[in-house]
């Protein structure tokens, strides 16, 4: 069983948030940085994405919230222009990079005893998403004073 | 240059990453595959035509066959057990990287990884590169 206390909490989240900068600086080229309090993406219209791990009983979900517009521009900085309006090629972008990201809290976790399976990514509709009940962390991440991109870390035992 | 490249990745935008840095570097005789069934698939192709490849950048966690047991087919057949393979994944765990490498991984890259790691890697594979009968292990670069 999964057991949080503050310390681990910590960590997870500065795992989290150095693991989503140097995803985003090393594949793209572009800085993202960490807004501070509880920002919101902002879009009505956003990409949901998640990393699911599992262990006996308890089940942990890192949910990505990406704002379109910025899934557009990563998307179009390694695909041709006209591949932005693709959903497929702006899921593959926003799968990746929680496949990273959720790779390395992965490793985080069992070095500290966690012994987890993680799933493949998977897309979620706004309703699947809006489901999932208070995280345990949350944090938002902004591109030029914009928040862009929200990841929550949740943890549920059956 | 004419090295044969095959990419095997389920993640289309790790493909285009791959393929745009591999062109850079010069090398164009780049093939896709999406899964290590596709793979296994133009492996065999690529050798009934006498046209194998040379060097494989593979994926670890892909759907219907991963790239541990695309690895392990690989080494178990005759006719590939030679070809470099890279294993480029997201997967950083040190005992998993380790067992990669005794199942006959050639190298590791660790996902996100910076364009000249990639490059020195390549280059390094390729310094390995030997005639099979030369050699009757695996070099890891």
């Amino acid at each position: 069983m999964l057991e949080f206390n503050y310390e681990f909490t910590q960590s997870v989240e500065e795992l989290i948030q150095a693991s989503v900068t140097s995803t985003i600086s090393t594949l793209f080229k572009i800085p993202i940085d960490v807004c501070s309090g509880m920002g919101k993406v902002g879009s009505s219209d956003n990409y949901f994405c998640c990393g699911e791990f599992v262990q006996d009983d308890t089940k942990a979900t890192l949910l990505f919230v990406f704002d379109r517009a910025l899934i557009k521009k990563l998307t179009g900085i390694i695909f041709p222009a006209d591949s932005v309006n693709s959903p497929g090629v702006c899921e593959a972008t926003a799968a990746e990079i929680v496949n990273i990201v959720s790779n390395q809290l992965k490793t985080h976790l069992n070095v500290h005893g966690y012994k987890l399976h993680l799933g493949q990514p998977c897309m979620l509709d706004r309703a699947q998403a809006a489901l999932k009940e208070r995280p345990l962390i949350h944090m938002a991440f902004s591109l030029k004073n914009d928040v862009a991109m929200g990841v929550d870390f949740y943890l549920r035992s059956a | 240059m004419t090295t044969r490249i095959l990419i095997v990745d389920d993640n289309m935008m790790m493909r285009q990453i791959l393929s745009a840095q591999l062109g850079t570097m010069g090398y164009t005789n780049i093939s896709k595959a999406v899964n290590g069934v596709d793979a296994l698939n133009q492996l065999q192709e690529a050798h009934a035509k006498n046209d194998p490849f040379e060097i494989i950048l593979l994926d670890w966690s892909m759907p219907e066959m991963d790239g541990f047991n695309f690895l392990k087919k690989c080494r178990a057949d005759k006719r590939f057990e030679h070809t470099a393979i890279l294993m480029i994944a997201a997967e950083g765990e040190q005992q998993n990287i380790v067992r990669a490498l005794e199942a006959g991984a050639t190298s590791y890259l660790v996902k996100p990884f910076a364009p000249e790691v990639f490059e020195e890697k390549i280059k390094k594979i390729l310094q390995c590169l030997k005639p099979p009968a030369s050699s009757g292990q695996t070099a890891h670069a």
